[in-house]
């Protein structure tokens, strides 16, 4: 019975955080006999199927991006290439304009298009709207609806094929499914797993239409004000009207046969093959939501939600038989095993005057909001002119994180903080006072710094409070709220990264390893920058200028002397851990030959007296039994040197900074002794 | 805009103009006072400043756009909304005062009118040896436009205040207009017309 959890939970980190216990066991009691069977299938799934979805992936992203990237009309529109060609000849771009614009026409009216017809086949689609502009007419019947409101209206979420819907309102941490969806899941995960009849019970109608409103105007939406039952029906509402079921139109007989098949292994491996096959953003989707009912279900104690009460009530929602539904529950964690519930953080709100303060969470949050930029451009480009605000407002902030990053970058680097961050501590007890000295007085230059780029990041956020214009008076209220918590974002973003850090420990293992194998690549990029901060420090009057430009000569001569060294000892412990990896190879050979003649002996000695046999084994076993133990001694040994050679490189850079800092220093005074 | 009167004014100023002729640098100096020697293309930028313009406390937005043509392609979504423009060339390289035709036309395109608030501007005045472009020809184009001429330095912060001022006193007359009654020039109606055009 038990057999699977600790499975879920690790793929599943914080899933039974709020009602522990309880419902960990209940999801197997339908098909526990067939667990077994499953895990060692699902072995040997994952890497097949794994290797397919990457592949599919990138097909999925270029063919996805290709439609709406501003890029993508670099050549269209950009009337000459370098800066030094003459004329723009603009008739020939007010050509391409036209019929860029053009393409946007047929976009939309492909999406109107698939709206209308459910059954719609989506490469015949395509071909067909590249081909005619007949689509107008169809344009225009379905446009006597709502005339009233501007373009977003005309680019809904809901009721749209799901490739649209994400491609329109996707999640800016990569994951390639719309917002919404993204949303509800969190927002039940969170706080919804134990309500009892979820996705059973209905919400208020009347918000729910809100909601749907909300997102399909791309407007703000706090889902964590709204009741469970009404974000399970906004979700169930989406999928109900999905033009395509999410399975598709073409594969979902073929589901339905699979999921009729007794034989638990065979039905997991076809489930596991149609999947492969479905489009790319059917099958992020679909993965989200089953890995998501799978934790409903595993929660049916407290929500009386079981995985065929499940199938019953999104049955139909899906548009699929009920067993399907609850076929793919069971079968989730090994259909999905490589899909990770993590909760959405969206990018901060451009009106929000906390930025992220380390370099990691900027970087990470400049990714999120040029991945919004990008789709705001891309909604403009397609005739959304709402969004020109927000497309300033992004930019805008966007800009401030990047100011931040260089100038906390600079920062950074003057004081050299990534190389000390680590042995700083050992520092203390290995290296002498002359050390941290010299480390105080490069740090004071530098801290001053960072005053500056904070004063200059709150000027801005100065500049803003109060203003919003685009946003009204309401933005204020959040302004001074996120003021007075300056950590929000960092909270906000530490249990996603400890969540990340529980759920991928092999990943966390490989970097780790990584960061084994390059620390050359860290102690040059880290130990080159120091000189340009002492250059801005001093580059005030002419004479430190010149002092400051022998002091950088001195200062990089010394720095090479530093790198050749290190890169020496780098070569010599891989030379090391070669040696030492070799005698872990004989030390199999030896065993290897060992257990050989091991199983030759009793062959060729027939004759020999059965005692003698059975002795020899033993002797074998043991002396086997010894190699084994050496070799886990020795690989220990390897990891234990990787260790080493770590903190001695981080050691001697440690001191060989010191000893840079003291010898420029001395140079310096002899210089301005003899002058 | 739901308190539109206690909110200042929001004026959106458009930088445009070839690579490296000191968009960037103009604006840098004009929203931090720093001037930075080393030339890193921009793809886009913007910054939002309070400014007393006579008396009156507003909001400066400036977009800084890229001029190196790779990044040409999003140019239109952001003169799309745009208020005011300085169309900027360096005094020292005639194919940046040659390319500031195309951008006006680019611009009287997208805004869809002639009388969108916009500055010439003639930056560098500070490498005046250097200097390509005469004083004469700069104005007389300016003439035809029907816009003002101002040559800037973004490194000695010349004229830097003045032509960031004179457009948002521009684009401020400019709206007072448009909000008398029975006058919807301008955005809106440019706007309708485009989407009429991507109708038929
Ligand atoms: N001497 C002098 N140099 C200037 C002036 N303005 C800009 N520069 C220099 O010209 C180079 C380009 O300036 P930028 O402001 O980056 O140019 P840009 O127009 O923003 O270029 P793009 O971002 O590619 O469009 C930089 O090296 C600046 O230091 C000026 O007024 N005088
Ligand atoms: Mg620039």
């Amino acid at each position: 019975m038990d057999f699977e959890s600790p499975d879920v939970e690790r793929e599943f980190p914080g899933l039974y955080l709020s009602e522990s216990g309880s419902g960990k066991r209940s999801q197997d009691s339908d098909f526990s006999d067939d667990a077994h069977e499953r895990s060692t299938k699902k072995d040997l799934l994952i890497g097949k199927r794994k290797d397919k979805k990457e592949s599919k992936k990138d097909l999925g992203y270029a063919a996805l991006e290709g439609e709406s990237s501003p890029e993508e009309d670099v050549d269209v529109k950009s009337p000459c290439k370098s800066k030094k060609s003459k004329s723009f000849k603009f008739p020939t771009i007010k050509e391409k304009r036209e019929k860029s614009r053009e393409k946007d026409v047929k976009e939309k009216d492909k999406d109107k298009e698939k709206e209308k017809d459910k059954d719609v086949d989506r490469d015949k689609e395509k071909k067909k709207e590249s081909k005619s502009k007949l689509k107008l007419k169809d344009k225009k019947k379905l446009k006597a609806g709502d005339d009233s409101t501007e373009s977003v209206e005309d680019m809904p979420v809901f009721g749209v094929p799901i490739s649209v819907a994400t491609e329109r309102s996707h999640c800016h941490d990569g994951v390639e499914i719309p917002v919404l969806v993204r949303d509800c899941i969190d927002h039940v995960q969170e706080c919804g797993l134990g309500v009892d009849g979820i996705y059973k019970v209905a919400g208020v109608k009347s918000k729910v239409q809100n909601l749907r409103r909300s997102y399909n105007k791309r407007e703000m939406v706090k889902l964590g004000d709204y009741d469970i039952p009404t974000v399970t029906s906004l979700l169930k509402t989406f999928l109900r009207e999905l033009p395509e079921p999410l399975l598709t139109t073409d594969l979902t007989p073929r589901f339905e046969d699979v999921a009729t098949i007794k034989e638990f292994a065979v039905r997991e491996h076809e489930l596991s093959s149609l999947i492969a096959q479905l489009p790319l953003c059917n099958r992020t989707c679909i993965s989200w939501i089953i890995r998501h009912l799978e934790n409903v279900a595993a929660n049916e104690c407290q929500n009386k939600m079981g995985i065929s009460a499940l199938g019953t009530v999104l049955g139909p929602v899906l548009q699929t038989t009920p067993r399907l539904v609850s076929v793919l529950v069971i079968h989730s964690s090994a259909l999905f095993a490589n899909v990770k519930l993590v909760r959405y953080v969206p990018p901060l709100s451009a009106s929000c005057t906390s930025l992220p303060s380390s370099r990691e969470a900027i970087a990470a949050e400049l990714v999120k909001q040029e991945s919004l930029l990008n789709q705001i451009h891309a909604e403009m480009n397609s005739g959304c002119t709402i969004r020109s605000d927000q497309l300033w407002e992004v930019q805008r902030f966007i800009t401030l994180l990047k100011r931040k990053l260089r100038s906390l970058e600079k920062a950074q680097d003057a004081t050299n903080q990534a190389a000390d961050k680590a042995p700083i501590k050992s520092n203390q007890q290995s290296a002498g006072p002359s050390t941290s000295t010299a480390k105080a007085a490069s740090v004071s230059p530098s801290v001053d710094k960072i005053d500056f780029a904070l004063q200059v990041a709150s000027e801005e956020s100065c500049g803003k409070s109060g203003s919003g214009s685009g946003n009204g008076s309401g933005n204020d209220a959040a302004d001074v709220a996120v003021k007075e918590d300056p950590t929000e974002a960092e909270r906000k973003s530490t249990p996603k990264d400890e969540a990340d850090g529980v759920i991928s420990n092999e990943h966390v293992a490989t970097v780790t390893s990584a960061a084994h194998e390059q620390p050359s690549q860290e102690a040059t990029t880290v130990l080159a920058p120091p000189p340009t901060s002492e250059q801005t420090d001093n580059g005030s009057s002419p004479e430190s200028e010149e002092k400051s430009t022998t002091l950088l000569q001195i200062e990089h001569a010394e720095l090479l002397k530093l790198q050749n060294y290190l890169v020496l000892r780098i070569t010599q412990e891989l030379e090391e851990i070669e040696a030492l990896q070799g005698e872990i190879k004989t030390a199999r050979i030896i065993k290897s030959e060992l257990s050989g003649s091991n199983s030759k002996q009793p062959n060729s000695d027939a004759r020999v007296p059965l005692e003698v046999t059975e002795i020899s084994t033993d002797e074998a076993n043991t002396e086997s039994e010894k190699f084994k133990k050496e070799t886990n001694d020795l690989s220990e040994q390897v990891a234990q040197s990787m260790q080493d050679r770590m903190n001695l490189v981080r050691q001697i850079m440690l001191e060989r900074e010191a000893c840079i800092r003291l010898r420029t220093q001395l140079r310096i005074n002899q210089d301005t002794e003899t002058k | 805009m739901k308190k539109p009167n206690q909110q200042p004014a929001l004026h959106k100023v458009i930088m445009v103009g070839s690579g490296g002729v000191g968009k960037s640098a103009l604006t840098l100096q004009f929203m931090y006072d720093e001037f930075v020697e080393d030339y890193e293309p921009t793809k886009a930028d913007s910054y939002r400043k309070r400014v007393v313009l006579d008396g009156e406390e507003v909001q400066i937005d400036i977009l800084d756009t890229a001029g190196q043509e790779d990044y040409a392609a999003i140019r239109d979504n952001y003169f799309r909304s745009g208020e005011g423009f300085l169309c900027v060339f360096s005094i020292t390289e005639d194919d940046s005062f040659q390319a500031t035709q195309e951008f006006r036309e680019q611009i009287l395109r997208v805004k869809n009118d002639e009388n969108i608030p916009f500055l010439l501007v003639g930056n560098k005045s500070d490498l005046g040896e250097k200097r390509k472009v005469p004083l004469s020809e700069a104005t007389g184009r300016a003439t035809q436009w029907g816009v003002p001429y101002v040559e800037t330095s973004a490194k000695t912060r010349a004229n830097v205040d003045k032509v960031f001022y004179d457009l948002m006193r521009e684009i401020r007359s400019r709206k007072m207009e448009d909000n008398k009654p029975g006058n919807s020039r301008g955005k809106d109606k440019s706007k309708r017309k485009k989407l009429k055009c991507v109708i038929l």
